[in-house]
């Protein structure tokens, strides 16, 4: 494979990890904010 | 007799929440399933705060919050957003010095590259036509 071909392929993969970086750290950040959200539910409603 | 219809939403106002805490054992709560309003027992919608914090701590970190079971499960778990950052960034790193290696061995590119150089490299080298790109000695 010529080095071109390995050099697309790698920075290919880089940027899909890239993507799903993005796309798992939006689901902490979800998370997150629910987290927060129910955690002020109990302290206010002392459940 | 006041009631409050409790509709979980993925957020929920502080309206709700000044609602919630002001329940007596006199209030019924319902909630909303689909199109119909469901009697719920009240101790059962409280407990429910506690099930979803278990449920989010459990699906961002692994484990549970509480100490003790906490010492019974607290190994990293991939499939856990936590763990799948820490992950990822991993690979990214591994990656990155793979780019770096097909760069560094490529005589005609400059040592060290910022990464948007390397994706206008990448943009060139696609766009570029196979016949006229010359085939480069395979890294030792």
């Amino acid at each position: 494979m010529s080095l071109e071909l390995k050099l697309q392929q790698a920075s290919t993969e880089f940027q899909q990890l890239q993507a799903d970086l993005s796309r798992v750290v939006e689901a902490r950040q979800r998370l997150d904010a629910q987290l927060s959200e129910n955690e002020l539910v109990k302290k206010v409603c002392h459940v | 007799m006041p009631c409050l219809i409790a509709i979980f939403c993925p957020s929920q106002s502080r309206n709700f929440i000044q609602e919630f805490a002001q329940l007596s054992s006199e209030n019924t709560v319902f909630k909303l399933i689909g199109t119909v309003l469901v009697k719920q027992d009240q101790a059962e919608a409280k407990s429910n705060v506690n099930t979803r914090l278990e449920f989010i701590r459990s699906e961002m970190f692994g484990f549970s919050s509480d100490p003790i079971k906490s010492k019974l499960t607290n190994k990293p778990c991939s499939r856990r957003v936590e763990g799948q950052i820490k992950d990822i960034e991993q690979n990214q790193e591994k990656k990155k010095g793979e780019v770096g290696f097909y760069c560094y061995s490529h005589p005609g590119l400059p040592l060290s590259l910022p990464f948007p150089q390397l994706v206008q490299i990448q943009t060139a080298l696609r766009q570029a036509p196979p016949a006229s790109t010359p085939t480069l000695p395979t890294p030792v």
